[in-house]
């Protein structure tokens, strides 16, 4: 056999003998649930304004835009209907964040945060742009396997005939995961490289602008000793271009894509804590929680399994002594 | 036998497929995130399928991060109970909507609205050239330019067909959310026209960081800002009008 052959053959058993990253894309499942449903409960006193009819003011923008026409309900959609799909979209992304018809889950609540997301050009951003390629993405995987309603359903029945052949299902699968992890990797790499073109981005003061914006600096009054001091500004800039640009290398080893990992998660909760746009973050580290293997997930459970062990016998033993003090 | 073979062939002709077409579209995104090049121009033809829904835009902060205060605020021509044509004072809609954003961990969606059409629209008005903004400028509160007469003059002044609907695209959308406004504060009058305002400021350089919030804010380069022309009045339906009226109140 040649290597070419070879590798052929590994690449097929790869896509086809089973389904990889599960737990990883059962976490992502989990996280872009909460930040639909979450966001649009906590956007629910303004949503006539961002979405609804408050927002037609945008339409002859919104024409132009060109999106298709399955994602026009809430175009359409007016007053109390509105709100009875807004309604439906909570509870859609609800349902998907604890695996409740997993597969079905993620296309109602693909559909109607798209429908909602069309209606005004000017609200999206670059965090919606990556929630909705993701979604999409999501609906071929088989995200509800584990930590899910779904799962803890299965448990308890018989195995139900596949609606397709196994193989096919993996396939599926595993090429949805390689779509998502391609787009994340070209997310850091393509900003890293427009990053690459900016003066302030080379002279290591990027950070500090949009931290002294109204828009992008919600704490900058209370803050704006951290956020002017030279090693935070010129350790942020820095940090995030270099751990952007090297992300896809990084990952190729075990130790340094733990270490890309905590720096990157690290990186978007600053982001999202400093500048207020926390959702945008919490859609990047959903999506970077894929590409921690099943093995670590499985280590990190039983590691936290031994820990609350650990600290429950503990609490007893201090507890028995506690008893034996008073006693005597 | 005959049916093994066939569902062999199925399964690798299924394995084939899917795998090019994926293949295919991580190409298509992989050109279409970088920055423009000669190898991502020349295959552009061929990624134009990924607008709108794959729209591959990472210029997270990049190359240049938001470096100034955007301001979109709005004037209302409105006819008194003497039938006489009154300027209101200037509404800061930007400063409304950050009522959203302001000591908030979350910020809401709407706090961004506003100022992030000023880019549209301030490329589209610079798309023209100087008649051309002369007559997008017409300063005339009374009697403003109507919308048919505003596309046909632009358009004698040689504005593109493209451009020119480009440019009222936006111009329609900021002058109907203007209207909605003034709906909600001028009910009982007649609005006569709209105008609308876009101010920059940049930030305090970051050589003048240390210093007290007074200095910093004198360190901060002069506020720039153009002033559209007077508009007809483009309000929205009862709807529209009452949900803009509603958030007004709610966040002004």
């Amino acid at each position: 056999m040649t290597a070419l052959a070879a590798a052929v053959q590994r690449a097929e058993t790869w896509l086809t003998a089973e389904k990889h990253s599960l737990y990883g894309i059962s976490v992502t499942r989990m996280i872009l649930g909460f930040v639909v449903w979450s966001q649009l409960a906590a956007n629910w006193p303004d949503r006539h304004y961002t979405w609804g009819d408050g927002a037609r003011w945008t339409s002859p923008v919104q024409a132009a835009k060109g999106w298709p026409g399955v994602f026009g309900l809430f175009g359409h959609a007016s007053g109390r209907a509105f709100d009875v799909a807004y309604v439906a979209a909570i509870l859609a992304g609800f349902a998907l964040m604890l695996g409740v018809f997993s597969r079905v889950s993620a296309v109602v609540t693909l559909l109607l945060w798209m429908s909602l997301y069309v209606t005004n050009p000017f609200v999206g951003s670059g965090g919606d742009a990556v929630l909705r390629m993701v979604l999409l993405y999501l609906c071929f995987t088989d995200s509800g396997r584990i930590w899910s309603v779904d799962a803890r359903r299965a448990l308890g029945r018989q195995a139900r005939k596949p609606v397709v052949p196994p193989w096919m299902s993996a396939t599926l699968h595993n090429l949805a995961l390689v779509l998502i992890i391609h787009q994340v990797v070209m997310v850091y790499v393509g900003s890293a490289f427009w990053k690459l073109q900016g003066p302030l981005w080379k002279d290591g003061t990027a950070v500090y602008f949009p931290l002294q914006t109204e828009a992008f600096s919600p704490w900058g009054d209370l803050l704006q000793p951290l956020i002017t001091s030279a090693p935070f500004v010129v350790g942020g800039t820095y940090t995030a271009l270099v751990v952007q640009l090297f992300f896809p290398v990084l990952l190729l080893y075990r130790p340094s894509r733990f270490l890309a990992l905590i720096m990157i998660t690290g990186m978007h909760l600053g982001i999202g804590l400093l500048m207020g746009i926390l959702y945008f973050s919490l859609v990047m580290i959903a999506v970077d929680m894929i590409l921690v293997s099943d093995r670590s997930w499985q280590h990190g459970l039983a590691g936290t399994r031994w820990v609350a062990s650990y600290g429950r016998k503990k609490v007893l033993a201090w507890r028995v002594q506690l008893k034996k003090v008073g006693n005597s | 036998m005959l049916t093994g073979m066939r569902w062999l062939s199925g399964r690798i002709a299924f394995l084939t497929t899917v795998t090019a077409l994926v293949v295919l579209h991580l190409v298509a995104v992989t050109f279409a995130a970088i920055p423009p090049n000669r190898f991502s121009d020349s295959v552009a033809p061929s990624t134009g399928y990924l607008e709108p829904y794959f729209a591959q835009n990472w210029r997270l902060f990049a190359p240049n991060p938001v470096a100034q205060d955007r301001t979109v605020r709005f004037q209302i021509a409105y006819r008194d109970d003497a039938g006489d044509v009154q300027n209101s004072d200037w509404i800061d809609w930007t400063a409304v909507e950050l009522d959203l954003v302001r000591h908030r961990i979350v910020g809401g969606r709407a706090g961004y609205i506003t100022n992030k059409m000023i880019g549209s629209l301030s490329s589209r008005y610079n798309g023209l050239n100087g008649e051309q903004r002369s007559i997008a400028n017409i300063p005339t509160d009374e009697n403003p330019l109507s919308w048919e007469q505003l596309e046909s003059q632009l358009a004698d002044a040689g504005v593109t067909p493209n451009r020119l609907n480009s440019f009222l695209l936006y111009e329609r959308s900021i002058v109907r959310l203007g209207s909605d406004i003034a709906a909600g504060r001028y009910p009982d009058s007649e609005v006569v026209a709209v105008r609308y305002g876009i101010a920059l400021q940049g930030v305090t350089p970051y050589a003048e960081r240390g210093g007290t919030e007074a200095e910093r804010q004198a360190a901060r380069p002069n506020r720039t800002e153009r002033l559209s022309g007077w508009r007809t009045p483009l309000a929205g339906s009862e709807a529209e009008r009452e949900a803009v009226a509603s958030f007004d109140t709610r966040h002004r």
